[in-house]
């Protein structure tokens, strides 16, 4: 084994392990942190060593399914980085809050190992299958920390939104598949930007829904939103950090394929600018209305959504860029609210605030010079996002967790600005897509029930009910007319014939033989001695 | 009578439990003895089919002939080919552990001799349908499954309904088989024979409307066995009534003999080009019968019956790859008979395990079980992301394998619907599992776990995991039987 291939497996398999490990030894969460702590500045070694001794190409590759071609991890492309960018994100988050329980570490340490090998995996199934790996994980996550029914309640919400998009991503890896043969990730990208149209568009949006909602990108921040009342090294890192991250970067390694075709793209643009106003605008009135943790994943949302307005601009290169500069910002701003002591809080938000201001003013200036000229609109929600930040800033932290984010008394107390924010967050947030969510899951129970009534027990149900009684009535019906009818009555009627026949028989012939009783034993002994004389 | 060496392993499938069944009728063992009995008699096939394995990797396919009516063609040959392979192996293995987990389920009386004895002729009816090169042994075996798992629901099944119920099985199946003698007697006048090696050139000997009509008969009449929808309307009732050991057995490896029947008449004796006019429609059957199953499977509340619509959707998915008609497809679908065989034994066993100890099986009065029991929650885990499809658990291997099978044809946007529509599958499996095992303990938990039901279960949750990581081996057996499907042109 050469040094490359040992910085691998200790960037893979040590999380990995220890996560495992740390899951079954009974420590406490100070002795847990210690060892997470100590565990994670390895693996952070591990990558960096691995960026310094890396080659292109596969380092460790396995067999697994058969004409899928070999699992690969590879070093010397952008996933390193990612990957060592995700591991500092780790320490910093394990270092900057409380200690998280025992089995929340080690949960998130199974993350991340799993992301890493997402990042460094070189062929879409074995990216598929270790994002699968970090949404079970992620899912996991609330089952431990909460015991009562709120735990299984997010988990479920969670893992069905990350499902979600992982068949969004399943249907473009296909699809690439059998358009270009390989499911190695650079030969698939390649085969797929010259495919027709049609497929393509599917590809495209498969692609799209995929790192819409790792990333959490609105409306889908609600799987982020759904840790708000977990721990703030859950929600900060395993929430927060590792699947948007993850998102974000598939979404640069596919960005040429996105902006292929120009007028998906220019759709898709569209779309996201208005989706990164929204969620900019959600966070500026939340953070107005004091719920910091909320108002945090909006930014997040919004910096999802323009992250898309940049891959659809083909903008690859400053998606990896924005990959690297925000990711710790970002964490930072999570776990802001929860780093010990005011004063330290406000001066991680005011910091990471300004990280992730000048991140944007970068991309949007290198924008400006490069994309095509509709796409310089993005620079509006990047100016939103960037005045919330500089309020974040100088804006006093909420410290307590708003169960109703925007209350009505706040925002009066804020006048008029406040109450339009509050009015639109009551219709838009809670009234228009929390009503979409409602009606969304209540739907399908619904409609399952009324399936089963109507199609289950109504007319399969039905049917064989009325075959049944149709079998058993015409049964009956054959019954009287033709077994008791026409047959029996046959019978009957020719059974009583031959009773009467016999008994007639019976009486003439008893009849004279009584009658003639002397003459019968006459003739008979006469018969006799004639047949023994002769 | 004409045996190779490797041919006695075929004696020994059908034959063991069989003389096992009747030795248990006539001994009539008292106590444990039957359960032993009928354990050992199980294992026997399960490894005689593993014998015979090499033999048919050196192509020497073990064979039994017997002429049965000569005059009439018609004979009594026994035949192990790959396309019989998975099949035997899924009813065998799941018929040793519904035995094993019988003995922890059934309290042994005066009439567990008979139990038993009919459990091994279920299995024998089984091992014969996937053993049979002729078709009217075949038929034989077919309702000899059919009238062995009747009986069993009769007498063993819970509740006032069993009678009902086992009167509705028995109906709805039959129907299905007498779709399936009409189209063997349509083959069978024309070719003068029953034999399965000669039919193959059926294609040609039938006119080519019959052709139709044949396939037609054989894909609805082995689909009621599948039980997919709407021909489904037999399963809940029969999974829900009859004794658990009698539902792994339904549910894990009598649905696959509707496969089976599937892979062996219309795809195995007719051409690609007869087949091509039932692709759209198999494949829409399949879809559909995902769809409403999972939906069913999110309507109920009897955690039994929510995993018999579970079946119906994942026959759906067995429909729909073999309606693909690609490698991937036909592949992944007899992979995912196997994989669901092992998922839905094993959850039929945590739903045993749960209704055992907590005495209820509403999924409303279940809950917080996971701290009671731990070994059953880890199991149940594995079985409810396996039929999630979650990797690199078993069902993911086939699920992949059949998505992949239909995104190769050019029905793209019905592959989308049927990829989509697995989401499904995750909302009832998560319900399921995180209903019954996390949030509070609703309901105390009162009896303990016997061993002989505990540890077929962490078997087979053993073996979906094992399975997911390391197909290759089985991927590689179940390959071969494209060369026999649809003129071997793939």
């Amino acid at each position: 084994m050469n040094a490359a291939m040992w910085a691998t497996a200790g960037a893979v398999g040590l999380p990995l392990v220890a996560g495992l490990g740390l899951g079954l030894a009974p420590m406490g969460a100070a002795k847990a942190r210690r060892a997470g702590l100590a565990l994670l500045a390895l693996v952070a070694a591990s990558l960096a060593l691995a960026l310094w001794a890396g080659e292109p190409g596969a380092v460790w590759a396995v067999a697994w399914l058969p004409d899928a071609g070999p699992l690969t991890l590879e070093l010397g492309g952008s996933g390193v980085q990612a990957a060592l960018m995700t591991t500092v994100a780790a320490l910093l988050s394990l270092g900057l809050v409380a200690a998280p329980r025992r089995w929340a570490l080690a949960t998130g340490l199974l993350c991340l190992g799993a992301a890493n090998v997402a990042y460094l995996s070189g062929s879409f199934l074995g990216r598929y299958v270790a994002l699968e790996v970090v949404a079970l994980c992620v899912a996991a996550a609330p089952l431990i920390e909460r015991a009562d029914d709120e735990g299984p309640r997010i988990a479920r919400a969670v893992y069905v939104l990350l499902r979600l998009g992982d068949a969004g991503l399943l249907m473009a890896i296909l699809l690439l598949w059998r358009l270009s043969g390989t499911l190695a990730i650079d030969g698939a990208l390649a085969g797929g930007l010259g495919a027709d149209p049609a497929s393509m568009r599917w590809v495209v949006g498969g692609l799209a829904l995929a790192a819409w909602l790792k990333m959490g990108a609105w409306p889908f921040q609600a799987w982020i939103e759904a840790a708000e009342p977990l721990s703030p090294f859950t929600r900060a890192w395993t929430f927060a950090t590792v699947l948007p991250n993850l998102g974000l970067y598939l979404l640069y390694r596919v960005t040429p394929l996105i902006a292929a075709r120009s007028l998906t793209a220019q759709w898709l643009g569209w779309s996201a600018m208005l989706v990164a106003l929204a969620a900019g605008l959600g966070s500026l009135l939340l953070l107005r209305g004091g719920a910091w943790r909320r108002s945090v994943v909006y930014l997040s949302a919004a910096q999802a959504g323009l992250a898309l307005v940049l891959a659809a601009a083909g903008e690859g290169s400053l998606l990896f860029g924005i990959l690297l500069l925000t990711t710790l910002p970002r964490l930072a701003l999570y776990c802001a609210e929860s780093v010990r002591g005011r004063e330290g809080g406000r001066v991680c938000a005011s910091v990471a605030g300004g990280a992730l201001v000048m991140a944007w003013a970068w991309a949007l200036w290198s924008l400006r010079a490069a994309a095509p000229a509709w796409a310089v609109a993005g620079g509006l929600p990047l100016l939103t996002m960037a005045a919330w930040t500089a309020i974040a800033m100088a804006y006093p932290m909420e410290r307590t967790v708003l169960a109703e984010p925007l209350r009505p008394r706040r925002a009066q107390a804020q006048g008029a600005l406040g109450a339009v924010a509050g009015a639109i967050y009551r219709w838009v947030e809670q009234g228009l897509l929390g009503g979409l969510v409602t009606v969304l899951a209540g739907g399908v129970q619904w409609a399952s029930r009324t399936a089963h009534d109507v199609v289950e027990e109504g007319l399969l149900g039905g049917f064989i009910a009325a075959l049944t009684n149709g079998v058993v009535r015409a049964s009956q019906v054959a019954r009287r007319t033709v077994e008791e009818g026409t047959l029996d009555g046959s019978l009957r009627l020719v059974a009583r014939g031959a009773r009467a026949a016999s008994d007639r028989m019976a009486s003439w012939h008893s009849g004279k033989l009584r009658s003639n009783l002397l003459w019968v034993a006459i003739s008979l002994v006469a018969l006799l001695a004639w047949a023994i004389s002769g | 009578m004409a045996l190779n060496q490797a041919s006695w392993g075929l004696l020994a499938t059908l034959g063991v439990p069989l003389v096992a069944a009747v030795l248990l009728v006539v001994v009539r063992p008292k106590g444990r003895i039957s359960g032993w009995v009928a354990g050992l008699a199980a294992a026997v096939p399960l490894a005689s089919i593993l014998w015979m394995v090499p033999s048919l990797q050196q192509g020497q396919d073990p064979t039994i002939t017997l002429q049965w009516v000569p005059m009439a063609g018609i004979s009594m040959d026994l035949h192990l080919d790959w396309i019989s392979l998975p099949f035997a192996l899924v009813e065998a293995g799941v018929t040793l552990v519904a035995v094993v987990y019988a003995w922890g389920y059934h309290r042994p009386d005066e009439s567990s001799p008979y139990l038993y004895a009919l459990l091994l002729l279920f299995a024998v009816g089984m091992a014969g349908t996937t053993l049979s090169d002729g078709m009217f042994l075949f038929f034989i075996f077919w309702e000899l499954m059919l009238l062995a798992s009747c009986l069993l629901i009769l007498v063993w099944g819970e509740g006032d309904r069993r009678g009902a119920v086992a009167f509705k099985y028995f109906v709805v199946t039959h129907i299905g088989s007498l779709m399936v003698l009409m189209a063997f007697l349509m083959m069978y006048n024309e070719a003068g024979t029953d034999r399965l090696s000669v039919l193959r050139q059926a294609g040609q000997v039938l006119p080519a409307a019959q052709v139709q009509v044949a396939i037609a008969l054989m894909l609805v009449g082995f689909a009621v066995k599948m039980a997919v929808f709407p021909v489904h309307i037999w399963l809940p009732d029969a999974h829900t009534v009859a004794p658990m050991p009698v539902t792994i057995m339904l549910a894990a490896a009598m649905l696959a003999m509707g496969v089976y029947g599937i892979l062996r008449f219309p795809m195995g004796l007719f051409s690609v080009e007869a087949m091509q006019a039932f692709a759209v429609p198999m494949m829409v059957v399949g879809v559909v019968s995902e769809i409403y199953g999972a939906l069913m499977a999110l309507a109920e509340e009897d955690i039994k019956r929510i995993v018999a619509y579970s079946s119906v959707s994942q026959m759906g998915y067995i429909l729909y790859g073999l309606g693909t008609m690609t490698h991937n497809g036909v592949v992944g679908a007899t992979l995912q008979v196997v994989f669901h065989a092992i998922v839905k034994a094993l959850l039929f066993m945590v739903m045993g395990l749960v209704i055992r100890a907590t005495g209820k099986r509403k999924l409303g009065e279940l809950g917080g079980l996971a701290r009671s029991l731990p070994v059953v929650t880890v199991c149940a885990v594995i079985g409810g992301l396996a039929i999630a499809g979650a990797p690199p658990l078993c069902l993911f291997v086939s699920e992949w394998m059949i998505f992949s099978g239909g995104f190769q044809t050019a029905n793209v946007a019905l592959s989308v619907v049927t990829l989509f529509g697995s989401l499904l599958s995750v909302a009832y499996a998560l319900r399921l599992m995180l209903g019954l095992f996390m949030g509070k303990l609703k309901s105390p938990v009162v009896n303990s776990q016997p061993l002989a039901m505990v540890v077929p279960t962490a078997a087979l949750a053993l073996l979906a995991v094992v399975e997911g990581i390391f197909p290759t081996p089985l991927i590689g057996w179940v390959t071969e039987e494209l060369s026999l499907l649809m003129g071997g042109l793939w």
